[in-house]
């Protein structure tokens, strides 16, 4: 009941390899496994796993035309996890089974173990084959009743995520679009003041005045 | 004879304030005036003519800045004929510098009057008729896109900052403290909060429920993958046993998230922690 970790095209072409003679655009939605493990610097402490936040699979063309994504850190999986497929924080820790709580340190940074990211890479390489692009279609997707009876969220819970992709199918959503990066200056126009000078506001008055005063000459209207 | 229409005087106005934008002032010898009552006279002004039998004072000030919105300050006098402007105070460097990071609601920074010394006063507007501003020599107060930008936002942060309820603020006292306090012994707690980009409280279902659940978004950097080399996660687990849930805020979350992985839905759903200094003080003295 697992999404394959390595995977070919859905339309049946391989993905880019030198025999075709280009680099194709996409990109697959898989991972791979990597020594039966998804750890490439081995450790088992969870801990010291932090150190190696990123990408743990870096290889993208083979020639045997198998076109790997990169995987990103976990806390970026996770966010991404969420993004697309547009399930709540309570919603996705269910998932997991776990907290809320623990779900924010994750996202925080906090190492997961070897089960809990082979999960959520597993997880997030069915959200990103079923993504229809709005997440707020794939929740919906995700939580409704299908025909048969099941709920894609409670087989996702399960682990059954080939059935969760045979129900809903693929999703062919459009790549996002990433527009160019404003200046440094725009950035800072829009940016906030800093949290030290927000949340330390000193509302008193503190200027000088001129010190002069006069009546000043007044007509009433009172229509 | 009829004046022709495009002679009217409020054409004149009209073409004159063409080239006013927000943030425009006016330098020399002018006057503020504001309602007081004699009885109670609060300020020096007042107190000074609150014996004449009038309710109104006049206090001479440096000069005014235009606070009204630049399409607002274009349009047709005749439809439009108010400007809304606040006084321009002499404040030292310090406070100055204080202003210029958003320390001081009370005031904003006039970018061009930056080397005099003057700001604006936005505890106190008066409004005009444009035939007033148009007859007044124009100084640019802000140069460039950016600095246009600034200045509306020191007029929104005065008027729209967000009251927050005293039991909360009781609940973040001492992340506050934290925030605020350069000396103390958890020094890197407090320099890893300064270092955030932004941070953001959201009350659900309301800030007036019996119960409320409360979620803070330390907002980091892009690039500040950590904190001098120690996780985010670790900090974030000090900063929320700072505010354990009590009251009715339960439970108390927290996460610290670059902005592109905070949605917008969050974003909008929560307020910026902008809170008076004063307001907590005695809660962070008791700690």
């Amino acid at each position: 009941m697992s999404v394959p970790l390595v995977d070919s095209d859905p339309r049946g072409m391989p993905y880019s390899t030198s025999a075709q003679g280009a680099m194709r655009d996409r990109v697959s939605h898989v991972l791979i496994r990597v020594g039966g493990a998804l750890w490439v610097l081995g450790t088992t402490s969870v801990d010291r796993g932090a150190t190696r936040q990123h990408a743990f699979i870096t290889q993208a063309q083979t020639n045997s035309g198998v076109h790997v994504r990169e995987c990103p850190a976990p806390s970026a999986a996770l966010l991404e996890l969420r993004r697309v497929s547009g399930l709540t924080w309570d919603q996705l820790a269910r998932l997991f089974g776990i907290t809320r709580r623990s779900l924010h340190f994750w996202a925080s940074g906090k190492p997961l173990t070897p089960a809990h990211e082979e999960r959520l890479h597993r997880l997030l390489a069915t959200v990103r084959r079923l993504d229809r692009g709005s997440a707020h279609t794939n929740r919906t997707l995700l939580l409704g009743e299908h025909a048969d009876g099941g709920i894609p969220f409670d087989l996702l819970v399960a682990g059954q995520y080939e059935r969760v992709l045979a129900l809903l199918g693929p999703g062919h959503a459009r790549a996002r679009p990433h527009p160019a990066a404003l200046t440094a200056d725009a950035r800072a126009a829009r940016a906030p003041h800093a949290p030290e000078d927000i949340a330390g506001s000193l509302p008193d008055r503190v200027h000088t005045e001129v010190g002069k005063v006069r009546v000043p000459r007044v007509a009433r209207d009172r229509t | 004879m009829a004046v022709p229409e495009h002679d009217h005087p409020h054409h004149r106005v009209d073409a004159a304030l063409q080239a006013w934008r927000q943030g425009d002032c006016v330098l020399g010898e002018h006057w503020f005036i504001h309602r007081f009552d004699p009885a109670v006279p609060l300020t020096e002004a007042s107190a000074a003519v609150c014996t004449q039998g009038v309710d109104l004072a006049e206090s001479a000030v440096r000069g005014l800045v235009v606070l009204t919105q630049t399409c607002d300050i274009v349009r047709a006098s005749r439809e439009r004929p108010f400007l809304e402007v606040a006084p321009l105070v002499e404040v030292s460097a310090q406070v100055a510098h204080e202003i210029e990071r958003g320390r001081r609601p009370v005031y904003a920074i006039v970018p061009a009057l930056r080397t005099h010394g003057l700001v604006a006063d936005l505890d106190r507007t008066m409004t005009v008729e444009k035939a007033v501003v148009a007859q007044w020599a124009r100084i640019a107060g802000c140069r460039t896109d950016t600095e246009a930008r600034r200045f509306a936002l020191a007029l929104v942060r005065k008027r729209a900052r967000v009251a927050f309820p005293d039991d909360f603020t009781a609940l973040v006292a001492r992340l506050q403290a934290r925030l605020l306090e350069r000396h103390d012994k958890q020094s890197e707690e407090g320099r890893a909060l300064r270092a955030l980009r932004e941070i953001r409280v959201r009350a659900a279902p309301s800030w007036e429920a019996t119960t409320v659940e409360v979620t803070f978004w330390f907002i980091r950097e892009e690039e500040a993958m950590d904190f001098e080399g120690k996780r985010w996660d670790i900090l974030l687990d000090g900063w929320l046993q700072l505010m354990p849930a009590s009251g009715r805020f339960r439970p108390v979350h927290g996460a610290v998230l670059a902005l592109e992985d905070l949605t917008a839905k969050e974003y909008v759903e929560s307020d910026p922690l902008d809170l008076d200094h004063l307001s907590t003080r005695g809660f962070v003295l008791s700690e």
